[in-house]
């Protein structure tokens, strides 16, 4: 199952292995772009810083900072402004405008989300520390509390010395090691602790919190006796090479929680600290008397020595506990959940008919002009419209897919029907729905016709809800990172192509009225572009393919006719090619993984989009 | 638990006390629900109940209306304010009477106008599951992968647009910035779901729900943080209540209906009152913009008829094909092999069922809350939790990704066909058409 679709996002990942870092992209301007970046093309700079020399290579530069914004490395460019502005008219590109920031917002919007919550998790994978965790109000609390607990440098402090006595006992540890660990093995008192906690490790999910139940008496009484050697034992422990480490550390933990209010687990360093910790135990047992006073609050339940040392959650995610008032809350709330999805209310019963019968009599009651199909209706369909046809594109295209996959003789008759049959069931829904847009055009009409077309100012969208199916929760499996990370990828991915088509679709319709109202060109001496013009020409050792085209392309856009036309035509090209080769456009199984290969339309000269080796 | 759930229908039916009951159970379930009291005097169309009516019917519309938001909304403080975009939301619904346009917007009158209003609503919209969704706490990981689909499609005010004219670059700059966000955001969910995997592989078997098995971000964080959970334990205290109250409100609903049945025909319909109606209306629907709805139109009708002509064309050679293939099959065969009418209409049936699904599927809308929670499994352990399995999703998504990357290559053809058209009408200029990748 997995390798099914592992090899799948590599390709299409290998464009976005390297972040774009800070970058925010250069401005609009051409001069004084500050430009940074991490680059992988060391002939990069060298060849660009020559290519700008040629004054008034105007489109092409500005791309070309655009481009080499994300690619360049430890590069400050200055560039002269280019000298002509290629404009143009307002109605043929409004909408492209709007569209394109519309886009940029959405896009921000989600990343500003995407990188608070990353950074929810950044700080629940770090070490969890003691005593003032960054919590949003710890500020009321550590006031109250200020009288009697230590400061947070006095933690601090004692936290390095800590530290440093750990270090100091692992140096010692390769002598001692062997001792001790006859004393674990051998010891009466800890026999019992180690084959309580051989359960949690080896079935974690089932068995841990059964295991700790058994093995409350012994541990209790085990504590109690060996009270005055714990100081001693407990640094031997904790000096161990990591992997021991990890299943010793888990004593303490296991006997705080069995304590009960008794004392939490000191720090190691506690006996031979005098002057600094004494108040960390009065502190920490004065709440957990607290905890014990009051049944079920919700800080209780984590194992108290959980807040006495810092630890991380890969060390000891597994032994944390939620609170039980949140287990409580939690369990009611997927229960009732539960109900409400599996109950069917409107379904069979009497509710429904009596609201539909409200319905019916309500809309006896009506008495305003205006078509059935109301506004938000309206908007409804045609948003359901923009899918259906979304999805009948899909269904042709794999149809066809289907069909020419196979040679045209190896189709049965019965595929050559059902193909046929299907194409023109989708004629036939496609005609119904333009009906169907006809007849909301008219209602639209009729709408708009009511009264002045102003934008509101509660925003544009409306919605009608509570239709559809409301229940469907459920829950999601995945069984590793990698697989949750294609699905991400690829989610994104198609969000990012259907952008993509939106502005295809969108931009403005016809071309030829753009290129005919361009201003004329500045004038430019062709020599002063020769650079560049043999710059894009110049043997490249990489893609020896696509040099033929790149070259007369190159005097193409730089011969000296109608340049302004050409800039036009550039744009063009520009949103049809570069647009579409955003990362990742070219990920099917042509480009080998790794390999930095810019895809065709780019090589191709028309904007170098990604970082091109040797231009 | 399950008390409301097992209580059989015919007990809570009627009775003395059962409206207030229901009515008690509505409020509790929608935000700032008013009291029975106020029912009971928007019957009887009582003037005190008008004030606490208009403010929910404004409170809940808001509430809703705030989802979908493109640009942050001000807050209409004052009532007037309020009592218009009550008016003007419901207009856009298609809420006919004309006599609850006539109230005045001081709100000095006209509860039961009032009461009508939301019990249409209430029926209309399914107001109290749409609460339901827009509050629901999150305690699980995973909403952001449906979220992420919402990107493409953001309707854009048009005034964000240039005024006037447009500098290529400025184009071209945006491009650029729009691709880097595309890979920035990329980046950010690959170390997501790397971190996500992380907290769930560490925290396995802490979880009281053995089919979860382990925590959440928001769970973790509450053991990490206890001060700040707090917040997150009361509100899933409130929605418990909330959902509580909607069960039994769910149980009850009946007799409400009842109820509003009773003063539907204390009310007469709407008399004919044509002398305000010129200055209503326009002042209602001057709110109502009908410009982003037509360019949806017209981009919608340009697909489908790009597509109409497409399956036109497709459709001709296909039948012409599949003549060509019988006539050849007759030649060569003794008897033609023609299809049984019955093997047809198998086939006619299939695809037809096919087709039906498909248009289904485009009425079905997923709903934006993000209700699925995050479950890592192993790959060999067993799935006994009814949990769907992200392969499934992936599948899908790499269908629907080829499908738009040939959707999206067929415009860029098309396109570079227009410029060689157009290229071709210059003078003196050489025509080169990129090479594009053919799959």
């Amino acid at each position: 199952m997995l390798a099914s679709f592992s090899p799948a996002p590599a390709p299409a990942l290998h464009i976005w292995e390297k972040p774009a870092s800070t970058h925010n992209a250069a401005g609009p301007g051409g001069a004084g772009a500050r430009i940074r970046g991490r680059g992988s093309t060391p002939a990069g700079p060298r060849q660009f810083s020559r290519r700008a020399g040629a004054a008034g290579v105007c489109v092409l530069v500005c791309q070309l900072q655009l481009q080499l914004a994300a690619t360049s490395p430890q590069l400050s460019l200055h560039l002269p402004p280019p000298p002509m502005a290629a404009m143009l008219p307002a109605d043929c590109s409004r909408r492209l405008v709007a569209e394109l920031l519309g886009a940029l917002e959405a896009c921000q919007k989600k990343e500003k989300d995407l990188q608070q919550s990353l950074a929810r998790c950044r700080v629940l994978l770090q070490p969890w520390e003691v005593a003032s965790p960054p919590s949003p109000e710890p500020a009321q609390r550590r006031d109250k509390e200020a009288a009697c607990e230590p400061t947070p440098k006095d933690l601090k402090e004692l936290e390095l010395l800590t530290q440093t006595l750990e270090k100091a006992l692992r140096v010692r540890k390769g002598i001692v090691r062997v001792q001790s660990e006859e004393s674990v093995s051998s010891g009466k008192a800890v026999q019992p602790l180690v084959a309580a906690q051989a359960g949690p490790g080896a079935r974690p999910r089932t068995s841990n919190p059964k295991a700790c139940v058994p093995a409350r008496p012994p541990a209790t009484s085990q504590r109690a006796s060996s009270g005055v050697k714990r100081p001693i034992r407990a640094p031997s422990h904790r000096g161990r090479a990591p992997k021991d480490a990890l299943t010793h550390a888990k004593q303490p933990d296991h006997l705080a929680p069995l304590e009960g209010p008794a004392q939490p687990c000191p720090l190691p360093s506690q006996g031979q600290v005098p002057g600094v910790p004494t108040s960390t135990p009065v502190s920490a047992s004065r709440e957990v008397g607290a905890v014990a006073s009051k049944p079920g609050p919700e800080q209780g339940k984590t194992p108290p020595d959980l807040r006495s040392e810092p630890f991380t959650l890969k060390e000891k995610g597994t032994q944390l506990q939620l609170p039980l008032l949140y287990k409580k809350i939690a369990s009611r709330n997927s229960s009732l959940w539960a109900q409400i999805q599996h109950s069917q209310f409107d379904a069979d019963s009497d509710v429904a008919a009596a609201k539909a019968h409200f319905l019916e009599r309500m809309k006896k009651t009506f008495d305003m002009p205006g078509p059935a199909i109301s506004p938000a209706e309206v908007q409804e369909e045609v948003n359901r419209l923009d899918r259906a046809c979304h999805l009948l594109t899909q269904h042709l295209e794999e149809t066809l897919a289907m069909s020419g996959e196979a040679a045209a003789d190896s189709l049965s008759l019965e595929q050559e029907y059902r193909c046929l049959v299907t194409l023109e069931g989708l004629q036939a829904t496609v005609d119904q729905h333009l009906l169907r847009l006809q007849e909301l055009r008219e209602a639209e009409e009729h709408w708009s016709g009511l009264g002045p077309a102003e934008s509101p100012p509660w925003g544009l969208g409306l919605r009608v809800g509570g239709r559809g199916s409301l229940w469907n929760s459920s829950r999601l499996s995945y069984s590793s990172a990698r697989e949750l990370q294609t699905v991400a990828a690829l989610s994104l991915r198609v969000a990012m192509l259907k952008q993509q088509i939106h502005l295809q679709e969108v931009r403005p319709p016809a071309p030829s009225t753009c290129v005919l109202r361009l201003a004329p060109a500045g004038s430019y001496h062709s020599d002063s572009l020769c650079p560049a013009v043999r710059a894009r020409g110049e043997p490249d050792p990489v893609h020896t393919a696509s040099r033929s085209v790149r070259r007369p392309l190159a005097r193409l856009r730089w011969g000296g006719l109608g340049t302004g036309r050409l800039v036009a035509l550039e744009l063009w090209w520009s949103l049809r090619v570069c647009l579409w080769c955003a990362p990742g456009s070219d990920g099917g199984a042509s480009s080998p993984a790794g390999s930095r290969e810019p895809c065709q339309p780019c090589s191709a000269g028309a904007l170098p989009c990604h970082p091109q080796p040797a231009l | 638990m399950g008390r409301l759930g097992r209580r059989p229908r015919g007990e809570t039916g009627t009775g003395p006390g059962a409206l207030p009951k229901a009515i008690a159970a509505l409020s509790r379930a929608l935000p700032g629900g008013p009291s029975p009291e106020t029912f009971r005097r928007a019957k009887f169309d009582l003037p005190e109940a008008v004030a606490e009516l208009w403010s929910l019917l404004f409170s809940l519309l808001w509430l809703i209306h705030q989802e979908d938001k493109v640009s942050p909304r001000d807050l209409p403080d004052a009532l007037e304010g309020q009592i218009r975009f009550v008016k003007w939301v419901l207009r856009c619904h298609g809420y006919g009477r004309q006599h609850f346009y006539q109230l005045p917007e001081v709100g000095s009158h006209g509860s039961c106008e009032l009461l009508l209003a939301f019990s249409w609503l209430l029926a209309y919209l399914s107001l109290p599951e749409q609460f339901l969704f827009l509050r629901c706490v999150h305690q699980g990981d995973g909403v952001w992968i449906s979220s992420c689909k919402d990107l493409a499609r953001c309707p854009v005010p048009l005034a964000l647009g240039p005024k006037g004219r447009v500098d290529i670059r400025y184009i071209q700059w945006l491009l650029g910035k729009l691709r880097f966000h595309w890979r920035n955001l990329y980046e950010s969910q690959q170390e997501q779901c790397t971190l996500l995997n992380k907290i769930h592989l560490y925290t396995r078997g802490c979880h009281p729900d053995q089919s979860i098995g382990h925590l959440s971000v928001p769970e973790t964080e509450i053991l990490r943080f206890p001060e700040s959970s707090k917040q997150l334990l009361q509100e899933l205290e409130s929605e418990n209540s909330c959902l509580e109250a909607f069960l039994e409100w769910k149980h009850m609903e009946l007799v409400y209906w009842q109820w509003m049945d009773t003063v539907l025909d204390t009310r007469p319909g709407g008399m004919p009152n044509t002398s305000k109606q010129d200055v209503f209306l326009p002042e209602i629907l001057q709110n109502y913009s009908p410009k982003y709805v037509t360019r949806e139109m017209d981009r919608v009708q340009k697909n489908l008829e790009a597509l109409r002509e497409r399956l036109q064309e497709v459709v001709n050679q296909q039948r012409a094909a599949w003549h060509m293939k019988v006539s050849k099959c007759s030649q060569r065969l003794p008897r033609p092999p023609e299809l049984s009418t019955a093997k047809r209409k198998e086939i006619q049936e299939a695809v037809g069922y096919e087709l039906t699904t498909l248009d289904q599927d485009c009425g079905v809308k997923r709903h934006p809350c993000g209700l699925q929670r995050l479950v890592f499994r192993k790959a060999r352990e067993p799935n006994n939790s009814g949990a769907q399995s992200v392969t499934k999703i992936i599948q899908l998504l790499k269908r629907e990704e080829a499908s738009l990357e040939r959707t999206l290559r067929r415009l860029q053809e098309e396109c570079q066909q227009e410029l060689a058209i157009l290229a071709h009408g210059l003078e003196g200029v050489i025509w080169i058409p990129p090479p594009y990748p053919r799959r």
